[in-house]
């Protein structure tokens, strides 16, 4: 059993090392690809802005200068006209438009309300709800500063808010550790499951059924080597979120490689177990992409899983990336232990089994057809 | 020379139509994988909504009963447990139960009755900077609520104005719609341009080259049909996707059949480039699916393009799913014009025959080694 599952492993080790440009090509494009969108976050800066300043007084200028303090804004446009500011926005040469209304600085000085109308492209929610919160903000300071100037001081409450562990706010440590756990979900369902399949497009898997090595020492053994690759290959991209883009990794670093190898293990089982049912190379990856694609949506990368409907939850947590994306922000962000990460534990441990025991019902069912 | 293309390309073309009749797998998941990719984003909201909360209410007075009804309304919070130790709060928010924390210290309904500043602390985890930031805001919106009722004094305030102009209710689903549309066309038929790598291994290349065909009319007729499928698929996602999801059509649409033409044809031939010069299939796939993540997240269809660092600009300008989903979102929601987005179409219709030049270069190239 054990020479056995050691022969394919050193078998399969020979095979890479003679494909090696493909594997070297695999990593340097998978090591840009890291490098490239870990730069990535979700806060609009800049947004090209129309201003439309029918006041023209000291007032409103401290208003515009205001707005664009706020780093969300960037004015690349100035004119009179509500329309010219509308056509601009159409045209998307510019997301959003600031319009003070003739009266502001009146307004403002006779104690009255004065309002302030902003024009958002609302096609991309996720920029038009920053820039509402941005001019939001910009009014309640300036509401703040009115009150502050009062001398009758109205009793107020003061809100202490305490950013834990990312007190920057920086959304780069937020998204690194889950970029990671995408990209090495990517490469190694991939290739666990390219290995399994091409080893059946060329008949070699009927020759092997015949000597005694069963289904699971010879999934075993041909996805081991990987699991050894895979953990240098993420030692690397830790040291580049370490030292290069500045990603603390708080908690113990032995728990993050124990989490680690067991992610490794259930996402080049899922690779065998796509390539179980698949005869050829392109139903394998139709699969493939089938499962894989929605995961850069669905597993809290990008969108918070606070944010999905509650019918595509499960969906959610079916997938290893979703659990490992937890575990590696629990680690890193928040220093959390693997006794406090218990459920994605228990998931990171469960599914490479029922992954291996389910693919091997597909495969010998596709072996008697 | 040019009678000599023709001939190349219609004999390549018939014979990958032949082919592809023969696929009916391929149809078969080009169906059912639109079908739970329009449906899954089509669900997709970005707002942060009943993020959980731990009240911890060292108080226990009206006002501070008062202010867990106010958190509890906000919808942005959803009020899960109640704790009267703040290291207890502290530990669900590391084992990641809750994401913000709110203690009331001892004194609040006291100070408050006495008309005194009175305190709040918030504990909000930092590692996602979007929901800490709404979470934020929410509190201080509700704080300068609190202290503008108790003063008895107007303030002369400024009052924002938000008007959301196309997605007024601000709707993910307008936004990711008609990008879904590029991912969806450029992942699903890249897979056309696998048949020279294939026909490279078969051998049946090398039968080719005895014939006197012409290189550019073999890399074209290769494609050839995969062009036609494209755009019918495009075109039946599109009323989909407006009479199915009630995506507006506000622009012009023989306008937006052109682009959809114009597109197919430009990733088309990106994918030509990557993959004429492969070796084998699997070597193109692999690169194919490789490129597809940077496609996806680049291009402004999840990160919108004014979140893009600047140094990271230029590659998003180099795609053409980029400026294909500037336009689809242009005509759909904004309504926008052909001359407003004649930049855009201006690079669908450059970077075309540039791609082409250079993978026939390559495939050239690759024939002679």
């Amino acid at each position: 059993m054990l020479d056995a599952l050691w022969g394919i492993a050193r078998k399969e080790f020979v095979q890479i090392r003679r494909a090696s440009f493909l594997v070297r090509r695999i990593v340097l494009i998978q090591s840009v690809n890291f490098i490239m969108l870990a730069w990535l976050e979700l806060t609009v800066r800049g947004m090209p802005t129309v201003v439309v300043d029918q006041d023209r007084s000291a007032e409103s200028r401290l208003l515009v200068e205001r707005v664009v303090a706020t780093g969300t804004f960037a004015v690349k446009y100035e004119t009179s006209s509500v329309n010219q500011a509308r056509d601009h926005i159409r045209a998307g040469r510019a997301s959003a438009a600031v319009v003070i209304p003739p009266e502001y600085a009146a307004k403002r000085a006779a104690g009255t309300t004065a309002r302030i109308l902003t024009l958002v492209d609302g096609s991309d929610p996720v920029s038009s709800s920053q820039a509402i919160t941005a001019m939001n903000g910009v009014a309640s300071r300036l509401n703040l500063e009115a009150q502050q100037d009062l001398v009758d001081v109205a009793p107020t409450v003061t809100p202490h808010d305490i950013l834990m562990f990312n007190p920057q706010g920086r959304a780069s440590s937020f998204t690194i550790p889950a970029l990671l756990a995408i990209l090495v979900a990517t490469i190694y369902s991939m290739n666990g499951m390219r290995r399994l399949v091409q080893e059946r497009a060329g008949g070699h898997l009927d020759r092997l059924l015949m000597t005694p090595v069963g289904y699971p020492t010879l999934v075993a053994g041909k996805l081991f080597p990987w699991l050894v690759i895979g953990l240098v290959n993420s030692a690397v991209y830790l040291l580049i979120a370490r030292f290069g883009l500045g990603v603390p990794i708080r908690g113990s670093l032995a728990a993050l490689f124990f989490a680690l190898a067991l992610y490794l293990a259930t996402v080049l089982s899922l690779g065998s177990f796509i390539a179980a049912g698949a005869r050829t190379q392109e139903e394998a990856t139709t699969k493939w992409n089938i499962i894989n694609f929605p995961a850069i949506f669905l597993s809290g990368y990008i969108f918070p899983l606070s944010s999905l409907p509650t019918w595509l939850l499960p969906i959610s947590y079916a997938m290893p990336q979703t659990h490992f994306i937890e575990v590696m922000r629990g680690i890193c962000l928040r220093g959390a232990g693997l006794h406090e990460l218990l459920p994605q534990m228990v998931y990171l441990v469960v599914a490479p089994i029922v992954f291996l025991v389910w693919g091997q019902i597909l495969f010998a069912r596709s072996l008697r057809q | 020379m040019i009678a000599r293309f023709w001939i190349t390309f219609w004999a390549v073309f018939y014979r990958q139509s032949v082919r592809l009749m023969r696929h009916k797998a391929f149809f078969v998941s080009l169906v059912v994988l639109q079908v739970a990719e329009i449906l899954t984003m089509g669900w997709i909201d970005i707002l942060v909504r009943d993020m959980p909360i731990v009240i911890v209410d060292q108080d226990h007075s009206a006002e501070s009963r008062e202010v867990i009804q106010r958190v509890d309304a906000t919808h942005v919070f959803a009020v899960r447990y109640a704790t009267s130790s703040t290291e207890q709060a502290r530990s669900h928010i590391r084992g990641g139960r809750a994401k913000a924390a709110l203690i009331i210290p001892p004194d609040f309904g006291r100070r408050r009755a006495a008309g005194q500043d009175a305190q709040l602390m918030l504990l909000v985890d930092g590692s996602d900077s979007r929901l800490s930031s709404q979470a934020t805001a929410a509190i201080e919106g509700l704080a300068f609520h609190m202290g503008v009722q108790s003063s008895q004094e107007t303030v002369a305030s400024v009052e924002p104005h938000a008007s959301i102009l196309f997605n007024p209710s601000g709707r993910a689903t307008l936004f990711m719609l008609p990008g879904l549309l590029a991912i969806i066309l450029s992942s699903r038929f890249m897979n056309g341009c696998l048949t020279i790598p294939q026909d490279r291994e078969a051998g049946s290349l090398d039968r080719l080259l005895m014939t006197p065909m012409s290189n550019a009319g073999l890399v074209l007729g290769c494609v050839g049909p995969y062009i036609f499928l494209a755009i019918a698929n495009a075109v039946v996602y599109t009323l989909i996707m407006r009479f199915g999801f009630g995506v507006p059509f506000r622009g012009n649409a023989p306008f937006l059949f052109v682009t959809i033409v114009l597109y197919t044809f430009s990733f088309l031939s990106l994918g030509l480039l990557v993959a004429a010069p492969a070796r084998t299939e699997n070597d193109a796939l692999t690169i194919i699916l490789l490129i597809q993540l940077p496609r996806t997240l680049l291009s402004g269809y999840i990160f919108p393009l004014s979140s893009i660092p600047k140094a990271l600009l230029p590659v998003s300008y180099a795609m053409p799913e980029t400026h294909f989903i500037q336009i689809m979102r242009g005509v759909c929601l904004r309504g926008s014009t052909p001359a407003e987005l004649a930049p855009h179409v201006l690079f669908l219709l450059i970077c075309t025959p540039v791609f082409l030049t250079l993978a026939t270069w390559r495939f050239s190239r690759s024939i002679n080694r």
